[in-house]
């Protein structure tokens, strides 16, 4: 892959604003008027299905098979969310505690110890070094799913399975993290400031906690972030390792309960308003932390 | 030259472990049980069937000794055999678990349940078990479940939409399909019933009802025929009514499925005793009540039915405590608490004598148009005698359902008996056991 | 193997541009420390369990005559893998993806370059919120896409099934020729506001200076987009082609909850289901596990095919 045009700048600095704004040029307000409403056209594809999602959690069974889509029923969503939350005694609420745990877990430890490998790729030399960075991006490579299956195999042998052992190691292998971090690193943290750091007697330990990683925080959140969605997000992992009811993530649960409302339709609102509880944080998530989901996007495409 | 040594070691030690966790994970040989007079202790129970949370609150209410902790697991075929057994086989599966009819024999072949003989009081319990009954939970000369239901395939029609096209009950198949034809013709957009391709077992109870046999033993070998004659006659008659758009060919329990027993689109359900609960939920809200009713199912001359499910009670390989999980098995399938416990959560047909009386008072079956129960009763009677099911019944489940996701395509349904037999005879050869056909 | 490089001695500390030597302090024993968590992890949850499956995938499980008794375990060699290259179903999932892969990466990269040109085109202001609508969907978890747009497939829930019946058409979205689609449509909504962002960004990159000669020259809007900004963010789109590419190999979870809709949807659908069933349904660990070694072989040769293509496209 070439290098872009692009120079080796801070990933998320702006680049230099253009020296004027580009006019739009007379006699393009019909084609203002065609790119945005193609661009609206293009928004209610993307937003529609979740608005549909609101609308549905508001009614209850009978009403989903019979009223319009987006139309409110008889307002049924007290009702939706009172039974989410009592299923099973509460499971939901737990699923909800597992998938945040686990996604935590994998973001800041994962995130960490992708952190410090692609640092030490970035500022490290050592015999090899191409190698094992060979290594990551062949790991970089291989689809999730295609080890689920050996782990699963590899853990049943050891005898993991059904633990949380079995979703929380998987969940710090981060290899696209480590190409980041490396990316990251060489962008944020200049050798001189290492060097000057070592001159004056730091340990290389010691530099990475008080220097090195500070420096690369905003990487090392973009990274954990990346790494916060895809273990929330990974259901084959958990569906194959885990079978023990309290131990798993929302996203089986949910899918256990799509099962369930095949021969209890009741079961339908409860899937429909659980999905949309269970996809509020990541919502808020993504709202709220848009600048290092950018970053982390232009990082990963540009090199 | 070091490393390539280092590899070569680190492989064979990989391969030794692979030998070992292979032989490792073969059944051992059960010691021979002994019977515990006073069984005590606490037992996990999972199930998929509604209501048996409340059954095993009865049981925990009745008395002190032994305590079961209910979990619900999906049902079959949204995976809860793969959960059951990768549980069992990683040795934390429940106690007491429930397994359909057609499962029951896979999971005796690969060792998962312990027999009960030992622990239960035959005279009691599966003595009094008709001979069609015991067949489906005795392998070998012992006993590996406790049968719950035996249910009998039932045809569930709006009486309405009958009376509308001008046709009674039908009787036979012949007049199953005049009935569909004139349904047909008085309301177009109308089917007498659905095709299921999700359910290879309706299948395999309408071949059983035609006198099939697709599993059997002689001698050392099991014989296969999932596309026997009587198969082949019961595959053309379903393809005609397809062709003929009498039946609609739809996944049961489907959104869709619903919906078309809401509006009307569909007005029959080939089903069992236990569709009631299924067929008044979906229906009730559109005003149908009063309109379903039940009857026998049409037959090829003379009366003759099949089990349309059916799910049976055992004691897994991962249990500790099998004398109280036998207890415990006890009650849910003789008991009368029992079944008066689980409530109005279907229309129970009950292997163990007695019981259904009980089922039946439980059951508010006023929604329907006809005694239901009655119907259930004589079906039962007319269940062909025979029928075995096979060692694995996963291969052939699997194969007739990925042939009939090709119906809608132009696919056929005897296409989809034969390739099952394929799949069926190649599967079992692959795990060893030796297969005629 | 990790060994220390040669250290140069302080005194030759480089001022400018990268150093040529290590320093001392991040040669072998430092690297190894920062990178041991790592590879620890990587061996455990990656390297391990392949070289597990491959000795699996090389036994099988033996029964004999009714199967009721115990099964031996045997050296098969290749069988396992003959046994999957020869199964209907398992050919029949690598031609699906084969097929999704036709279908998906025109739609979804087509799309996201469309609308990251339109968007560059945009009026600022309007932009920004574009910019979240789009990136919705990359929020909402693959089930939970999956299960929205299962209901949205299904006649008498979904208001677009009962909107093109109003209109006179009635699809079956869940059928078998249309399900393939109907899938396709739940990962270019799932994936597609992502590259936008991606390919917006490097839009972003394209120098104003060309833009603007190019106008001054009287190219318009459109042209300007497909001779002009179009090569130069062609770096980006050639990754994001590779891992989608890859992407699609991973294949389990839409197609896993479509399957309770729908019978068109076997248990075996795609290679990951396949391997799936083998495992948990059929308790064939040996195939399942050869199963998924083919899997990641091919995930490999695409890879390596793609990294080809497009680094000599760009040489």
């Amino acid at each position: 892959m070439s290098t872009s045009t692009m120079s080796r700048t801070r990933p998320d600095a702006p680049l230099k604003p253009p020296a004027k704004r580009r006019r739009v040029p007379v006699g393009a307000l019909g084609s203002s008027l065609a790119v945005n409403g193609l661009l609206i056209l293009g928004c209610a594809y993307m937003v529609l299905p979740v608005v549909w999602l609101f609308f549905a959690a508001t009614k209850n069974t009978t009403d989903l098979y019979g009223t319009a889509a987006y139309a409110l029923g008889e307002p049924a969503f007290l009702e939706n969310v009172t039974a989410v939350l009592n299923q099973d005694g509460g499971v939901f609420l737990r699923w909800m505690a597992n998938s945040m745990f686990y996604a935590a877990f994998g973001a800041i430890l994962g995130g960490l110890i992708s952190v410090m490998a692609g640092y030490a790729f970035d500022k490290f030399q050592f015999r090899g070094k191409d190698s094992f960075f060979g290594m990551v991006l062949v790991g970089v490579l291989i689809p999730n799913t295609a080890t689920v299956l050996p782990m699963y195999l590899l853990a049943s042998v050891v005898g993991v399975t059904n633990t949380i052992w079995a979703i929380l190691i998987p969940v710090l292998c981060n290899p696209f993290g480590v190409y980041l971090a490396r990316v990251y690193s060489a962008s944020y943290v200049p050798a001189e400031t290492l060097e000057a750091a070592r001159v004056d007697g730091a340990g290389p330990i010691r530099s990475f906690f008080s220097l090195g990683l500070p420096m690369m925080l905003p990487g090392y959140i973009t990274i954990a972030l990346f790494q916060f969605v895809g273990v929330w997000n990974n259901f084959m992992l958990p569906l194959v390792m885990l079978q023990d009811q309290q131990l798993q993530p929302v996203s089986v649960g949910l899918s256990m309960w799509q099962g369930f409302s095949i021969p209890q339709p009741e079961f339908t609102p409860m899937v429909i308003t659980g999905s949309l509880l269970s996809i509020i944080p990541l919502l808020l998530a993504f709202i709220m932390l848009q600048r290092f989901w950018k970053s982390g996007l232009t990082a990963g495409s540009v090199k | 030259m070091k490393r390539r040594q280092l590899l070569l070691g680190a492989v064979s030690l990989m391969a030794s472990a692979a030998l070992v966790a292979g032989c490792g994970s073969t059944p051992a040989a059960t010691p021979t049980p002994t019977p515990v007079e006073d069984p005590t202790g606490t037992i996990t129970f999972w199930s998929s069937m509604a209501g048996m949370d409340k059954v095993a609150a009865a049981f925990n209410a009745s008395q002190s000794k032994i305590k079961v902790i209910f979990e619900t697991i999906p049902n079959g075929g949204a995976g809860g055999y793969a959960k059951l057994s990768t549980a069992i086989t990683a040795g934390n599966g429940p106690d007491v678990a429930t397994i359909e009819y057609p499962q029951l024999p896979q999971f005796v072949s690969n060792g998962q349940l312990q027999p009960l003989d030992a622990f239960i009081n035959k005279a009691e319990t599966v003595d009094k078990l008709t001979d069609q009954t015991k067949a489906l939970v005795q392998f070998g000369d012992s006993t590996y479940a406790l049968p719950y239901d035996a249910a009998p395939m039932i045809m569930w029609y709006r009486k309405d939409m009958l009376d509308k096209a001008g046709v009674g009950v039908p009787k036979t198949w012949q007049d199953f399909e005049e009935a569909g034809k004139k349904l047909k013709a008085v309301a177009p957009e109308a089917h007498l019933a659905s095709f299921n391709p999700n359910e290879a077992a309706l299948t395999a109870a309408l071949a059983w009802q035609a006198g099939a046999k697709w599993f059997g033993t002689e001698g050392d070998s099991w014989k296969v025929g999932v596309n026997d004659e009587a198969t082949e006659k019961v595959a053309n008659y379903w393809q005609k009514l397809i062709d003929q758009k009498i039946v609609k060919v739809q996944q049961s329990f489907s959104d869709e499925w619903s919906a078309d027993l809401a509006s009307g689109a569909v007005v029959g359900v080939l089903g069992a005793n236990w569709s009631a609960t299924g067929i008044q939920k979906r229906t009730e809200a559109s005003g149908q009540k009063g309109q379903w009713i039940a009857a026998e199912v049409p037959n090829w001359g003379s009366p003759a039915d099949a089990f349309y499910g059916g799910s049976s009670f055992n004691i897994t390989k991962s249990s500790k405590n099998p004398a109280a999980a036998a207890k415990f098995i006890e009650f849910l399938a003789t008991s009368k608490d029992a079944i008066s416990a689980r409530g109005n959560t279907g229309s129970a047909f009950l292997a163990y004598p007695g019981l259904t009386p009980v089922a039946q008072k439980t059951f508010d079956s006023s929604y329907f148009g006809n005694d239901i129960y009655s119907v259930f009763n004589q079906a039962y009677a007319t269940i062909t005698p025979g029928w075995q099911w096979g060692p694995n019944w996963d291969i052939t489940n699997t194969a007739l359902k990925d042939a009939y996701g090709k119906l809608t395509n132009g696919g056929k349904v005897l296409e989809a008996v034969n390739s099952a037999q394929g799949a069926t005879v190649a599967g079992l050869k692959q795990n060893g056991l030796s297969v005629k056909e | 193997m990790l060994t220390q490089a040669p250290k140069k001695p302080s005194a030759a500390s480089p001022k400018a541009g990268r150093p040529r030597h290590a320093m001392s302090g991040t040669g072998g024993r430092t690297a190894a420390l920062f990178l041991t968590p790592f590879f620890t992890i990587f061996a455990l949850a990656m390297v391990a369990p392949v070289i597990y499956a491959m000795v699996l995938s090389f036994f099988a499980q033996q029964k004999s005559g009714l199967g009721f008794g115990e099964a031996k375990t045997a050296f098969v060699g290749l069988e396992n893998y003959l046994q999957a290259m020869q199964s209907d179903s398992f050919v029949s999932g690598i031609g699906r993806l084969v097929l999704y892969c036709v279908l998906y990466i025109p739609c979804m990269v087509g799309g996201a370059l469309a609308f990251a040109l339109l968007l560059d085109a945009a009026a600022a202001r309007a932009r920004k919120l574009f910019q979240l609508m789009v990136f919705l969907p990359h929020a909402v978890p693959g089930v939970i896409a999956a299960l929205i747009w299962a209901y949205l497939y299904t006649p008498g829930v979904s208001p677009i099934v009962s909107v093109l019946e109003t209109g006179g058409i009635s699809l079956n979205f869940l059928d078998n020729q249309m399900v393939l689609p109907s899938i396709v449509n739940i990962a270019v909504w799932e994936w597609t506001g992502y590259n936008v962002i991606v390919l917006f960004t490097a839009l972003q990159a394209v120098p104003r200076e060309i833009l603007e000669a190019s106008r001054v020259d009287g190219a318009g809007e459109i042209r300007a987009a497909i001779s002009i900004k179009l090569p130069l963010i062609l770096p980006a789109v050639s990754v994001i082609m590779l891992f989608t590419v890859i992407g699609t190999l991973q294949l389990f979870t839409e197609p896993s909850i479509i399957s309770k809709a729908t019978a068109s949807v076997t248990s075996t659908w795609v290679p990951n289901m396949w391997a799936y069933d083998a495992a948990f349904n059929r308790h064939n660990l040996n195939q399942a596990a050869a199963a998924s070694i083919i899997i990641a072989l091919m995930a490999a040769v695409l890879s390596w095919t793609v990294t080809r293509f497009s680094s000599r496209n760009k040489a």
